[in-house]
């Protein structure tokens, strides 16, 4: 019989009956339960079966054990007419957990301070935890199949590159292995409805982008070929259904529109479905447009065409049976014999691909990110470990204060076990309402997160990625809870279970017991607390280093402002002259100081990149150069960007007139090839080409603020003619009237020339400071948390164990013991727990730091005064957790103390 | 000594089911005929219990069947009556009807008395 499937009860039911049924019997049983399911649920519908499963469910617990009980012990013989009461084992849950409530009302303070703690603890946990698990579990919304789905670059010694068009065009055409490949470009673009326009998150992407993600428009329609296919492409726009829901009536209502894409008239063909922003988590774009569309802003045809450039990324879908690492070895093959054939020469090196299989986090930050959660899942594991100490000093302490009253039980007949189950119970109450705490609090910080405005707005920067609370965070936090419960509750139950209970009878309990526990709690907690105050630390550190990194450029009182000289028809005969003409009139500007153009935004992270050969330096065997980043400036860059001229010369206009070619390259390019030498006038290759050096300009930070410095160089913009260039400003002048004052100069060489952003660079490199700036604000709460955890807690334990002497004090002070010989004897005792915690976890923060040291830039793993204000810190609360009680103590009169016994 | 062991009325129950089915009595059938006939519910976990309780008194055999040549098809245990079993059943429906002899509370559609 084929059809619908037999309605079957959830497996979960089965796996619980195991717990009571004979493992023998349970196929059995369970097959009935199946079969008397599917019959109830023919006959009687779903609900019925529903109950009649937790019946059987329910019912069949007690007479198994009844069974056990008597295969155990012989038959049970029950008067007939008594109501059965409850099973034993429930019977002794609930009487545990009655019981522990009862005694844990009684203590008030405690149990608040208890639950408190786990709460920030596990609460930490939860938080961090549902970031995690919003970034690399929930997927992406609105994506839908992702079976076969890669993500393509190029690989360039193991860095990700942008790819040429026409090089993922030919593989779009001829891969055997891939079923599609579309290409994309994102940027941001102001996005115009009438009179208001928004800055947004915008894809260019090749007619095909939609096709391989399979997906379907809400409305209308997404790209024909024939108007999408670069270079065959008119202005035409998909647009997210959350833009659309935004400025017109209904989504669907925007099909047809006419919007501006930085005020070039675009028409609306179709919708996005409904939450689909990107095929990348927390990327959320507003608009699609052909790749090659010629709106101001975006990328050019020139750039585009070319086969060796390096503009766009790629996703594409796996051909049945195909794999990433087939598909990778075909397309750098296909693409090296491509570009073999448009250059008409052999290459420098094969083109090698990177084909990744698809995930929420896009592969070229994906190690990035999963080390920077890691670490953070670490951080905050400590703080909860640190909780967890914490409670388990004042669990140990109250067992120590409990000790007449367990030894009453001990001597009335529980057994060693049933101690240690009620002692456990309670410890678990505890941690039960610590993550009933801990998950409100993660609810609270979450939402917190969400509600996060970055500094200075990103276009399609979007926290609404699901950071919410889910079936995989609940379980998280209940199991965070169960485990350390148990784990940090069973050595002070035991301890409490496992005493003589005579002394403590006596009235003698207080004075011993506990005592090496207390110090390994001590120790740990101490350990704890320094590897995540020097953790955090050091995070803090990196941020406060990072206002004052050396960029090697000084951003401040500078505007950049976009130019893109292709769009108004200018070719490579017109565009120099034109730049040289900018220039002029915006340096006759009053209060302008100096001004430059550059192809590349500093720190854009996108410098190109090339291999470079120098004469009478051997290319190590493996390589086919050494690596290099370049910019092509103007005349002027340097001075706008303040970068010091070492030795030689910047770019002059004259360098146009020159032969030769030129370039200015930077200090660790010189110290590399020309150690102790001067490198004027020496030259080096960029294939076969030759370039002269002019000059030496200081280092700088180029690619991000943690790299390592970088061979660079810089070419004159009069040699290498870039159709799209960023003109930078310096001066006092700021602001609008600057951004006037500029546009003014522009279009009075030429009124028809489109306008684009401007922008104060210090803002626009703010963005590239955000994330060790969220790094450093997280690491720094997180610090601030386990500052008070291992204060309170090695201040509380500290104090308590010396409280517990306050009778030997007295004792030694009524046998004509000094004050301050007790105290030092109290001291010297009290502290070395602390001690030994403070080396073990400095030992330990030394061996981990170093794997922080990609997150933190210009701070040392081992910094001096991270370590050094941490450990001062904990050893003079050490100290003071230990004075102050020994203090307390010793002012007590010794014959009050000994009469009180 | 011989044990004298009575019969819990459930365990009647089910001996008088599995002798109702003939050969082949299972769990779900068992139970089934129970809910029909004797119109109870029955927790499938409690007759397990019983059952195996009524194989380690000696009343019952088991044995595990072939599964069933369906997809999925599961062994399934098939329970019939030993001779200490039968007689059990004898030695309580004979008790019962020694009880019941003489009351006349109970009218019995059927006419027959005990």
């Amino acid at each position: 019989m084929s059809g619908r499937p037999e309605p079957r009860p959830p497996r979960g039911l089965r796996t619980l009956m195991r717990l009571w049924v004979d493992p023998a019997d349970l196929d059995f049983v369970w097959s009935d339960i199946e079969e008397g399911y599917a019959r109830r649920v023919r006959d009687r519908g779903r609900a019925h079966a529903a109950r009649w499963l937790l019946w059987q469910v329910r019912t069949s617990f007690e007479p198994w054990s009844a069974l056990r009980t008597e295969r155990a012990e012989g038959p049970v013989r029950r008067p007939a007419d008594q109501p059965k009461g409850p099973t034993p084992m429930l019977d002794r849950l609930v009487r545990d957990i009655s019981y522990a409530a009862r005694s844990l009302r009684r203590r008030p303070l405690f149990v608040g301070a208890a639950v408190l703690t786990l709460t920030i603890g596990i609460g930490a946990n939860t938080a961090i935890f549902s970031v995690v698990n919003g970034v690399l579990f929930r997927g992406v919304e609105g994506l839908g199949d992702t079976d076969g789905l890669v993500e393509i670059s190029r690989d360039v010694d193991g860095q990700f590159f942008d790819m040429a068009y026409p090089v993922v065009d030919h593989i779009r055409e001829n891969s055997g292995e891939l079923d599609d490949v579309a290409g994309l470009i994102t940027g941001a673009v102001a996005l115009g409805v009438e009179a208001e326009a928004d800055v947004v998150m915008s894809f260019s992407v090749t007619d095909n982008y939609f096709d391989v993600l399979r997906l379907q428009p809400f409305a209308g329609r997404f790209f024909f070929e024939e108007e999408a296919r670069f270079p065959r492409v008119r202005s035409v726009a998909v647009v997210s259904h959350r833009f659309a829901a935004r400025r017109f009536e209904s989504p669907a209502a925007a099909v047809g529109s006419v919007i501006r894409v930085n005020s070039h008239p675009t028409e609306i063909i179709g919708i996005a479905p409904p939450g689909f922003g990107s095929h990348a988590v927390g990327l959320k774009a507003d608009i699609w447009v052909p790749l090659g569309m010629r709106a101001p802003g975006l990328q050019g045809a020139d750039q585009l065409a070319h086969p060796e450039s390096g503009v766009i990324e790629g996703i594409g879908r796996l051909a049945t049976g195909s794999t990433a690492e087939r598909a990778r070895s075909e397309f750098g093959a296909l693409a090296t014999a491509f570009l073999e054939d448009a250059r008409g020469a052999a290459l420098e090196r094969p083109y090698v691909a990177r084909v990744e299989n698809w995930a929420p986090v896009p592969a070229i930050i994906r190690t990035g990110v999963k080390a920077f959660l890691a670490v953070l899942m670490v951080l905050v594991g400590l703080v909860l470990a640190m909780a967890c100490l914490n409670v388990s000093g004042m669990i140990l302490s109250r067992i120590t204060e409990r000790s007449p009253e367990l030894a009453v039980r001990q001597v009335l007949g529980a057994g060693r076990r049933r101690l240690v189950r009620q002692l456990l119970t309670e410890s678990l109450v505890l941690y039960g309402a610590g993550a009933i705490g801990g998950v409100l609090l993660a609810v609270w910080a979450t939402r917190l997160l969400q509600a996060f405005e970055p500094p200075v707005p990103i276009p399609g920067f979007d926290i609404q990625l699901s950071f919410g609370i889910d079936w995989r965070v609940l379980s998280f936090a209940l199991l965070a809870a169960f485990t350390t419960g148990v784990l940090f509750s069973l050595a002070p139950a035991l301890r409490g279970a496992d005493r003589d209970p005579g002394p403590a009878l006596a009235g003698r309990g207080r004075t011993r017991g506990g005592t090496r526990m207390r110090s390994v709690l001590v120790s740990a907690q101490m350990g704890t607390t320094v590897l995540l105050l020097v953790g955090a630390g050091l995070f803090a550190r990196a941020l406060g280093s990072l206002e004052s990194v050396e960029t090697g450029w000084e951003t401040e009182s500078v505007t950049a402002m976009d130019f893109d000289l292709e769009l108004s028809g200018y070719t490579s005969d017109a565009g120099p002259d034109f730049y040289t003409e900018i220039r002029d009139r915006v340096l006759a500007i009053p209060g302008i100081e100096a001004a430059g153009f550059a192809s590349k935004l500093p720190l854009a992270g996108r410098s190109s990149f090339g291999d470079i050969n120098v004469p009478g330096v051997e290319t190590p065997p493996d390589r086919y150069g050494f690596p290099a980043y370049n910019n092509t400036v103007s005349e002027g860059y340097f001075d706008a960007l303040r970068l010091q001229i070492l030795e030689g010369r910047a770019f002059e206009a004259a360098d146009s007139g020159l032969e030769q070619r030129i370039a200015v390259i930077n200090e660790t390019m010189a110290n590399r090839f020309w150690p102790g030498d001067s490198p004027i006038g020496r030259l080096f290759l960029i294939g076969d080409i030759e370039y002269h050096v002019v000059g030496v300009v200081e280092d700088a930070k180029y690619n991000r603020l943690t790299e390592e410095p970088l061979n660079f160089y810089y070419i004159p913009s009069t040699q290498r003619y870039q159709p799209q260039m960023v003109l930078y400003a310096r001066g006092d002048l700021a602001g609008a009237p600057l951004v006037a004052a500029l546009r003014g100069a522009a279009t009075q060489i030429d009124p028809d020339l489109p306008l684009l952003a401007a922008r104060d660079l210090e803002e626009a490199l703010e963005v590239f400071f955000l994330p060790q700036r969220i790094a450093a604000w997280v690491a720094g709460a997180l610090g601030l948390v386990a500052l008070i955890l291992g204060a309170v807690g090695v201040y509380g334990i500290t104090a308590f164990a010396v409280g517990q002497r306050t009778r030997e004090v007295g004792i030694r002070l009524a046998l004509g013991a000094s004050r301050a010989s007790v105290m030092r004897r109290m001291m010297g005792t009290a502290l070395r727990a602390p001690a030994i915690g403070m080396a073990v976890g400095t030992i330990l923060a030394v061996l981990v730091t170093r794997f922080l040291a990609g997150f933190l830039a210009g701070v040392s793993p081992l910094d001096p005064l991270t370590f050094g204000l941490v450990l001062g810190g904990l050893a003079a609360i050490s100290v003071g957790a230990v004075l102050l009680p020994t203090r307390r103590a010793s002012a007590v009169d010794p014959s009050e103390t000994l009469r009180a016994d | 000594m011989t044990k004298k062991v009575f019969l819990q009325e459930f365990e009647l129950l089910v001996l008088l089911a599995i002798l109702r089915l003939g050969p082949g009595g299972y769990g779900a059938a068992i139970a089934r005929e129970l809910e029909e006939t004797a119109e109870r519910g029955v927790s499938i976990g409690a007759l397990y219990a019983t059952l195996a309780r009524l194989v380690d008194k000696g009343y019952l055999v088991q044995h595990v069947s072939d599964p069933l040549p369906v997809k999925g098809g599961r062994a399934r245990k098939h329970y019939a009556l030993t001779g200490a079993g039968e007689a059990a059943v004898e030695r309580s429906a004979r008790t019962l009807r020694r009880m019941m002899d003489g009351i006349e509370l109970l009218e019995r559609p059927t006419g027959t008395s005990g």
